[in-house]
Parts: C-alpha cells; structure tokens; sequence
C-alpha cells in the first residue's frame, strides 16, 4: 500500500532504466563513512589476499601494485543513501587479476581496510570481470577522502561494498558480516532489488 | 572500530501522519509524525522518507531523527525530524513547505547504529555540528538532558558551525539548555559580521566556556553561547572543545568537508581518533583534482594554480601524539604542501580543501613532486566562500 503524498509530483527524469528504484540521479560526489578519513602512507601501504586457512596467498606493495595490469573503466555507482551517479572514470586492477591462481574452496570475502572498516561480499561477486581494486578516479589519483590511495570498486552493488582505503582481501568459507552488515545494512545490498537493509 | 550489535529484522515502511510542525531557522522546519507501530531508537539514527505522486512516482531521502528516544517509548509514538529546505532538492522543499497537519509520508528505520550515544556511557560528550549536521547531535543532547532547565547526564559540549545566528536550528532549545551546568554551548559563524570588530584576526580570544557567563557581545548574550566568527579552527578547539584527557565520546555530524575539517583539528589536539564518530551528508561537488601550490612560511593564505586563494586553518598533524614541536601552532610556518583542490566548491557551506601531502619546514617553500615522505602532517585549508554553490539532494 502506498501513501500518496499530496501535492508531490516529483521531478522525474526519463527513465532510461539506469536509475534503480528509490535512488536519485547526483551530480557531485558525495562521501559517506563512519569515522575520520585515514592517511594512507603509499609508502607503506600494502595489498594481501588471505586464504581461508589463513594463508597471505598475494602480497603487493604499492610499485608491484600499479605495475600489475591495470584497466580504464566507466560505471554507474549507486549509495544506499539514495544518491546515484552515472559514467565514473575509474583506472585499477581487476579483482580477476588479482584472484588468479588463488588456490581456494571459500565462498566469501571480508574486505578489510586501513582504518579497521569491513564489508562482506560473495567470492563470485569479485570475480568475472565486476570487481576493480581502483586508484584513479578521472584519470587523477584517488583522494583519501574517497578512499584513496586504493579502494575496492563493485558497482553491480550499493557502493559501501566498495570498501575505501582497501588494504586485504580475506577469503571465508563462511559468511561473517562486515561493519555497516553487522549494524543492519544488507548482506548483498543489490541496489536493483533495493537490498538496503537486512531482510529486503 | 568495533560494530554494535544492533542488527534490526526488516525494517517495514510505516504509514506517518504529521500532527504538528515548526520552524526552526528560515529554512530548517521540524515535523512530528505520529508513526502507528514505530518501534523507538536510538539517539542519533535516521528513518528513510518515502513520497509518492499520484501517478505512483516515488522519491525517497534519508533524514535524522530530532527527538530523544524516551518520546517514542509507551503510548502514542511521536517522530520528530528537523528537515534543511535545500532550494534545488526534490524531497526537502515539500517536507518544509507544502506538508501540512493531517498529511500522510510513509517512512522506515530506524537506520545506523553506528553514529549512536549509548547512555550508559558516562564519558563527556563532545558534539560538532556543522549547519543541519545538528539535528541528530540534538537527539543526543535531548537524551543526554530530557529536563533543558537541569544539567545533562554527562557533562556536554557543543561546538556548533553555521553561516550566520538566523541559520543556527534549536537556537531557543540550546539557549535555555546552555543556562545547565555541565552544557557548553559553543557557535562559529562563517558568513555572520562580528558585531564590533577592533581587530582582525579571524578568531576571537575569548572563546570558550570560561566566556560564557561575561557573554561575547549581544550576540552571545541571545544564544548563551560563547561565538566566534569564521570556520572552526584550532584556536576554537583549544577553548571550546574537551581537553584530550578528558577523553570524550566525539560525535561530528555535517558537510563532508566540515567533518574532516573538525576531525582532523581534534586528532591533530590530541584526541584518540578511534573515539570519533562521523556522519556526513552532501555532495563535495566533483571529485577533487590535485593542484600543487606553494605555501610561504609564516603565511596564512597561498595562491593556487588555478587562481583560488586558500586561506590556512592551521596545522594538523597526522598520527600520535606527541608531535613535533613545530606542529602544535598554527602559526607555526609551513613549508610545503601539495593541496586537492576541488573543481567546484564542496557544498554546502563548508569549502575545506583536502591535502594530499604536506611537509613541515621552516626552509624555503618548494613544490613537492612526488615525495614519498608525506604523511607527516596535514594543512587544513579553507576556500575563500564563492557565491556561486550548489547543493544536492
């Protein structure tokens, strides 16, 4: 049952069917986080991939890092705090790259970041060519406040999947919930099902 | 950073019927929902609102919830959101100005369990407010203090950031709360003129709780609080905020570039940045580009590139204390720093500028290249207000 609001008409854009339900188009880039922006010394930063055994399976610093192969990409981002914004220029390392060769049974992923903020993903949902470990944004470096020098960048989900001043990769067996899923943001979080909160 | 168990079942969309509303400030208006099977929050969480058009369009936006928890315990469940009209939003002009008594939204929540007071926590609250970044700070304050004429429950500071005194939301509520021992209430005007001005600096020294009961000018004297003119600064945490041994429970809500503004003031005093909790909200405009510019020592203000002039705020250091002796002025000299300008002024209200790298010296100023060694320090720097502002949502 839906309440009509009256006297609301909205301002409605032609749906061109890029825009998911309940979110907005936005023009800026707004940022969203828990706590004060870390810094990031990329002097000493470093990138891991842990096995579910427990394992550092792939080890970069930052030189290794933005000498791995890397690619240009254009994507729609979407916030679960309604905002969403279309054609971002992002350059990084695709999370097949990274994955590759990783020997693993696990199903899950708790991404890890400088700072001591989480969220969890499905493995498979870093893999086929959806997921980028990002350090450029509009062909400059990424700034700390967006998660610079590197953030995890998953667009096929609501962006706080998209972990900022991304530091690890833990491989789980398991599900385990990351921070803002552990305060009642949802598991998934597919924006196109509107999964914003647990039970959605 | 560790979560708190506070994992909701599914949060359903409530039908709330708005029972009474006022203004707050020209542009700030608070609504009371009467919201049939509200199941309570917690101070400082936010609902979703939803509207719908006729034609079955729907818009949605988040907004803090105002009132404390204890107003939606047994019997009828009262909401109360404070909503900032922003001229060009889709949602907010009609929460501010077309909604009237007996009108219908449906909203759910309560959502986030991280920018919350406990209060069994017994820790000083120290609370930052940049514009409407005030409204879910007012819940904690209403919580912390349910009677305004009697001292809250912990002792309370409030540092509260807004263009000018017709902006300031709650005015009349803070005024009579502040009269309570154990509430220091602390304004910072960016756009106001001073009443008087003998002097120039951009702060004044008599900030602080220790001015209050003289008052600070009529000003003042209206709101009870201790004003300074111009963005908070490190002069204005020295006087106004807690003392890093006092080791409060922080809680910074506004524009993005606020918050950074005042989270790095607070860790660079001292302040455990572990204990810091932010919520922002806004656009920053497009994502910065960085520009380089070259800082004179014993300056406070630099040329950019791109012909802005920036203005220093002063130096904060990153990391632990203790830092080195040059970094605990601002008046110190800087040397050098390599500055994230953005394109378009961050809105609203708040043009910080972040600093990708700086390098405290007394030397000649030089433009870094590439240094790896940064990370030493960081130079909070604002933007000289420009008229031209956009604001989203």
């Amino acid at each position: 049952m839906s309440v009509i609001s009256r006297g609301f008409s909205g301002r409605r854009r032609p749906d061109d069917g890029r825009l998911p339900p309940g979110q907005y188009l936005e023009r800026g880039f707004p940022v969203l986080q828990a706590t004060p922006t870390p810094a990031v010394d990329t002097g000493r930063w470093k990138f891991t991939i842990t096995t579910e055994d427990g394992t550092t399976a792939r080890r970069w610093d930052w030189s290794e890092f933005k000498a791995l192969p890397a690619e240009r990409l254009t994507k729609d981002i979407h916030c679960v705090t309604k905002w969403s914004k279309f054609d971002t220029d992002w350059r990084g390392v695709s999370c097949d790259v990274l994955l590759d060769g990783v020997d693993t049974t696990a199903e899950y992923v708790m991404a890890r970041s400088y700072g001591g903020y989480t969220t969890n993903l499905p493995l498979a949902d870093l893999r086929g060519g959806r997921a980028w470990v990002a350090y450029e944004y509009d062909g400059a470096p990424l700034p700390p406040d967006h998660g610079g020098p590197a953030r995890l960048l998953v667009p096929h989900l609501y962006f706080w999947k998209s972990a900022k001043w991304v530091t690890s990769l833990d491989l789980m067996t398991r599900d385990s919930r990351g921070f803002w899923e552990e305060l009642g943001y949802h598991d998934y979080g597919d924006p196109w099902r509107e999964q914003r909160y647990q039970g959605d | 950073m560790t979560a708190q168990p506070a994992a909701p079942g599914r949060l359903s969309w409530h039908v709330a019927t708005l029972t009474g509303a006022r203004w707050e400030s020209a542009t700030a208006r608070t609504l009371t929902l009467d919201v049939p099977g509200w199941p309570g929050h917690l101070a400082g969480q936010h609902v979703d609102v939803k509207l719908t058009a006729e034609d079955g369009y729907t818009a949605q936006r988040s907004y803090s919830i105002a009132s404390a928890p204890d107003s939606t315990g047994p019997g009828p469940a009262v909401l109360e959101l404070t909503v900032q009209r922003l001229a060009d939003g889709e949602v907010s002009p009609y929460l501010t100005d077309v909604l009237e008594p007996g009108d219908q939204v449906e909203l759910r929540g309560p959502i986030g369990g991280w920018f919350v007071w406990d209060p069994s926590l017994e820790s000083p609250l120290q609370l930052i407010a940049g514009g409407s970044g005030i409204v879910p700070l007012m819940a904690m304050i209403r919580a912390a203090q349910p009677h305004a004429g009697q001292p809250p429950a912990v002792p309370l500071r409030l540092v509260y950031s807004a263009r000018t005194l017709a902006d300031v939301i709650y005015s009349g509520d803070l005024a009579q709360r502040a009269r309570a021992a154990r509430f220091s209430l602390s304004y910072a005007l960016t756009r106001a003129q001073r009443p008087a001005a003998p002097t120039s600096p951009s702060v004044e020294t008599s900030v602080g709780p220790s001015a209050r009961a003289a008052g600070n000018g009529p000003d003042a004297i209206a709101l009870r609080g201790s004003v300074t003119y111009g963005r908070i600064s490190s002069d204005v945490v020295a006087a106004a905020a807690w003392e890093p041994q006092v080791k409060p429970a922080i809680f910074i809500c506004g524009p993005s570039g606020f918050v950074d503004a005042a989270a790095d003031l607070l860790i660079a005093a001292g302040h455990d940045p572990a204990a810091i909790k932010t919520e922002r909200f806004g656009a920053t405009g497009q994502l910065p580009a960085f520009r380089r510019v070259a800082v004179v020592p014993g300056s406070r203000s630099a040329r950019a590139k791109s012909g802005q002039r920036v203005t220093l705020a002063g130096i904060v250091p990153r990391g632990r204390p203790p830092y080195p002796r040059a970094a605990r002025s601002a008046r110190q000299p800087i040397g050098q720093a390599e500055l994230c300008l953005p394109r378009l002024p961050p809105a609203p209200g708040y043009p910080s500028v972040a600093v990708a790298s700086t390098r405290l010296s007394r030397g000649k100023p030089q433009l870094l290249a590439g240094s790896r060694s940064v990370a030493r320090g960081t130079a909070l720097l604002g933007l000289a207000p420009r008229r031209r502002r956009r604001c989203w949502r």
